[in-house]
């Protein structure tokens, strides 16, 4: 016990939260998310402003629900009173918890493999003389305190808002927070189990990559299949859900046990409800730690075992040797082979911006489809818009709407926030070339375009198809979807070359840890809202709807330009001072 | 030929990493840069390759200026990096030919050249591997390669031998005396004494970014201490409680 105690302390300390990497500065200070150029003033102030944001963010769905059931007459006191209520009730419970033990369930797989397998730590620890089950159980401790920071942003705010509203009792809150600590240790005990076996059963060492893509593709196909299974839950005229995600209520054995216990705090039964799943995830925990003696130890050093055989140089590939190549498309062909050629960077900075806008806009077309929506009313509904006289005033809003979000979703574009913090400490031998710095900067420039480009040319298309064809509309808005996120891309790249990230030891910390990823979103709100304002002040000094189109292209054009500008002087600057 | 011209390297404005640094390094000569860990000798070769902007000061590399005409300057030197860890998702033969193209290497040497090094090094059956798949040993072999194949008049290189197997170190050696030898410059740093004492015709001590000796181990012992290996001088000079001889003979700087 002392051992283990001993080890998850070093753990949870050394820990890069998802890597178990030790990894310390130049200076000898601690990398870490919060911690990397910030002082504990704004450490606490980035705290508080990250915990107001998740209580309002999460916590708004509890308000919604209470304010629903209370209008249908929902009695605290008596929850069973209406069987129809106390339905509604609980499958309000099941929405506010199952996300965040789904989230769970996918993310840990993914921190499991990172503690469990792919950990820099494994070959210092398999030498120390420490029982496989005080390291499997110590590394369970810490992927539990890590995890658990997902259902308790996702739930916790929700589910308290929702008692508080309601006036539930405080055995509600007991249960409800029971539920949350012992239910969010069974998806992730499923996952370590999983990763174990899988250790046992495959050397990952040689397909760890494989490995990688195939999961993180896994995940967003689960994503998906959350959303639609969770189609039809909804009651439209009450807007309170009538069930669970039906395919994935299983997700936590006992959950809708507990959910009946907090629903019906006052039951003699809710005590033994919450203690069986309080028994899932303990006995889960135990097959979990006992298991480890036979499975971890050998699993980790056979998955381990790495080797190849290798493959020769044919004649002509030595021939191959005679061609040339220019500097541009050099680095532009260097700079898609690091992206493609590793599975973080290929799945987060790559595929990301096109899955996310594509899920962005399919979510809302199903959503669409299911009202009984189709193409057709769709589009006769927006002729009607564009003929009318109320164009005026209802397509400025739609304008507005497509830069907010436009700026928005351009920042989930994270080529060029990390554009320089990828190349790690290998940034020093790139400015040591003869290489002007404009070819570094395009080459950059040009894939981060190209992502941005491919991965709105899919919504492009669909709105060009969609919408009715205007004079006024379609210009502004290729406008818009064009030099947007390209300005988006200049500024972010910016923010990399200001402060870049170089000093890390795995892909994940670049393509996930990085600060200048959540710098260049908050930019591009910024962004997004000088434009809108741009808009609202031609709307408000008598613009009609020819000035308000030449405010979004000429604004949009000025700032692309501002940031080419920028990013000649400042950039450069940055580049040559801070870039080491 | 590498001139430092007072150069000054300060991170916070106040502690100077490198404080008024002048060093001039000839063709034909091996210079070797020692100094205690954190006394600003990678500060300086990275400031001689542009990679670091000096505070104050003028570095230039066979009469190019590292700060104004910096294209010019570069293709003067090679460099390797302390850190070989660069390009690991590209192939071993993907990064050689990017740099004969960075480089502009001659399209009608560099099968050969390429050929030539990395059976040298023994990489020539690894070439077609991804980069991330070596070991540091060969990972410093590689970047060493890059370097090399260039054959630039300048070489600088940041403790070049770190990892290296006895072979490559030796052959390493060889080179940058042939290199010297053909009136080239070889500027580099290390922390194996025994290896400076075989093979500079000069080194340059740097502690707390200041330059506190220059000159050939001869001079060193003849303004120094008498019969005193590399080491034992290295030891005293770099001492908290050593001060300079008020000689005004000392070689500082030449």
């Amino acid at each position: 016990m002392k051992k283990w105690w001993i080890l998850t302390k070093a753990l949870v300390k050394g820990s890069d939260v998802f890597g178990l990497e030790m990894r310390e500065s130049k200076k000898g200070k601690k990398l870490t998310l919060f911690s990397r150029g910030l002082d504990r003033t704004k450490k606490i102030l980035l705290g508080m402003v990250i915990f107001a944001y998740m209580v309002f963010a999460f916590g708004i769905n509890g308000y919604y629900v209470a304010k629903q059931l209370l209008a249908m007459g929902f009695d605290a006191g008596n929850p069973a009173a209406d069987p129809a209520l106390l339905a509604a009730f609980q499958a309000s419970l099941t929405q506010l918890y199952l996300p965040g033990f789904f989230m769970l369930l996918g993310m840990g797989f993914f921190y499991a493999a990172g503690i469990f397998f792919f950990a820099e730590d494994l070959d210092t620890l398999l030498a120390l003389p420490l029982k496989p089950s005080t390291i499997v159980a110590a590394k369970l401790a810490n992927l539990y305190i890590f995890s658990l920071v997902i259902p308790l942003a996702l739930t916790l705010p929700a589910t308290v808002i929702l008692g508080y509203m309601l006036g539930m009792s405080p055995i509600y809150y007991l249960y409800a927070f029971l539920t949350l600590i012992f239910g969010a240790v069974i998806p992730m005990c499923l996952d370590a189990i999983l990763i174990l076996l899988m250790m046992r059963t495959a050397v990952f060492a040689k397909s760890k990559d494989r490995f990688m893509i195939v999961t993180q593709v896994l995940m967003f196909i689960g994503i998906f299949a959350f959303v639609l299974s969770n189609m039809g839950s909804f009651n439209m005229d009450t807007e309170l859900p009538t069930t669970g995600p039906v395919a994935f209520q299983y997700v936590v054995p006992m959950l809708n046990r507990a959910i009946e216990a907090i629903s019906l705090p006052q039951n003699a039964s809710s005590i033994l409800k919450i203690m069986s799943l309080i028994a899932v995830a303990l006995g889960l925990v135990i097959l979990l730690v006992l298991l480890s003696s036979r499975l971890y130890l050998r699993a980790a050093r056979e998955s381990r075992a790495t080797g190849h055989a290798h493959k020769p140089m044919t004649t002509k590939e030595w021939h191959s040797l005679r061609q040339t190549g220019k500097d541009l498309p050099n680095m532009v062909s260097r700079e898609f082979k690091m992206l493609y050629r590793s599975p973080t960077f290929l799945m987060n900075i790559l595929a990301f911006p096109v899955i996310m806008i594509i899920s962005v806009f399919g979510t809302m077309a199903f959503s669409f489809l299911q009202k009984g929506q189709d193409l057709s009313s769709l589009k006769a509904r927006m002729t009607i818009v564009f003929a009318s006289e109320s164009k005026e005033t209802v397509l400025p809003i739609i304008f507005m709407v497509a830069l907010g979000v436009t700026a928005f979703l351009s920042s989930t574009n994270t080529c060029m926030p990390t554009a320089i913090s990828r190349e790690g400490r290998g940034a020093d031998m790139l400015k040591s070339w003869p290489l002007r710095i404009s070819t570094v900067f395009l080459a950059k420039l040009f894939v981060g375009g190209i992502i941005s480009l491919l991965a709105w040319l899919p919504l492009v298309i669909a709105v060009f198809v969609v919408l009715p064809f205007s004079i006024y509309f379609q210009p502004a808005l290729l406008i818009i979807f064009v030099f947007l996120p390209l300005t988006v891309n200049n500024l972010a790249f910016i923010i990399d070359l200001n402060k870049p990230f170089l000093e890390w030891n795995s892909e994940q910390q670049v393509a996930k840890q990085n600060m200048n990823i959540f710098k260049s979103m908050l930019m591009s709100l910024v962004v997004g809202g000088l434009l809108v304002g741009a808009v609202l002040l031609a709307k408000k000094l008598g613009g009609d709807l020819i000035a308000v189109l030449a405010v979004i292209s000429g604004g949009n054009i000025l700032l692309f330009v501002a940031s080419i500008l920028l990013l000649n002087t400042v950039g450069k600057k940055y580049y040559l001072e801070r870039v080491s | 030929m590498i001139t430092l011209d007072k150069i000054t390297k300060s991170y916070d404005g106040k502690k100077k990493a490198v404080d008024n640094l002048s060093l001039e390094i000839y063709p034909g000569e091996i210079f070797g840069l020692l100094g205690p860990n954190g006394a600003g000798k990678t500060t300086c070769l990275k400031m001689i390759t542009g990679i670091l902007q000096p505070t104050a000061g003028e570095i230039a590399i066979n009469g190019y200026s590292i700060l104004s005409r910096p294209l010019e300057a570069k293709k003067q030197f090679s460099f390797v990096s302390d850190d070989p860890n660069v390009f690991l998702r590209f192939k071993g033969i993907e990064y050689l030919k990017f740099m004969a193209d960075i480089y502009e290497i001659d399209p009608s040497v560099r099968e050969s050249r390429i050929r030539e090094l990395a059976e040298e090094y023994s990489l020539a059956d690894v070439l077609n591997d991804q980069i991330s798949s070596y070991s540091h040993g060969m990972r410093q072999k590689i970047v060493l390669i890059g370097a090399l194949i260039s054959e630039p008049p300048v070489w600088i290189l940041d403790e070049p031998m770190t990892g290296l197997d006895p072979r490559s170190s030796f052959n390493l050696k060889n080179r940058m005396r042939q290199h010297a030898d053909a009136n080239l410059t070889v500027l580099f740093s290390t922390h194996v004494l025994e290896v400076a004492e075989k093979i500079c015709d000069r080194v340059g001590i740097i502690d707390k970014g200041r330059l506190i000796f220059c000159g050939t181990i001869k001079e060193m012992r003849d303004h120094f201490k008498e019969n005193a290996s590399l080491e034992e001088m290295f030891l005293e000079l770099t001492d908290e409680s050593f001060h300079l001889p008020e000689d005004n003979n000392f070689p500082i700087s030449h």
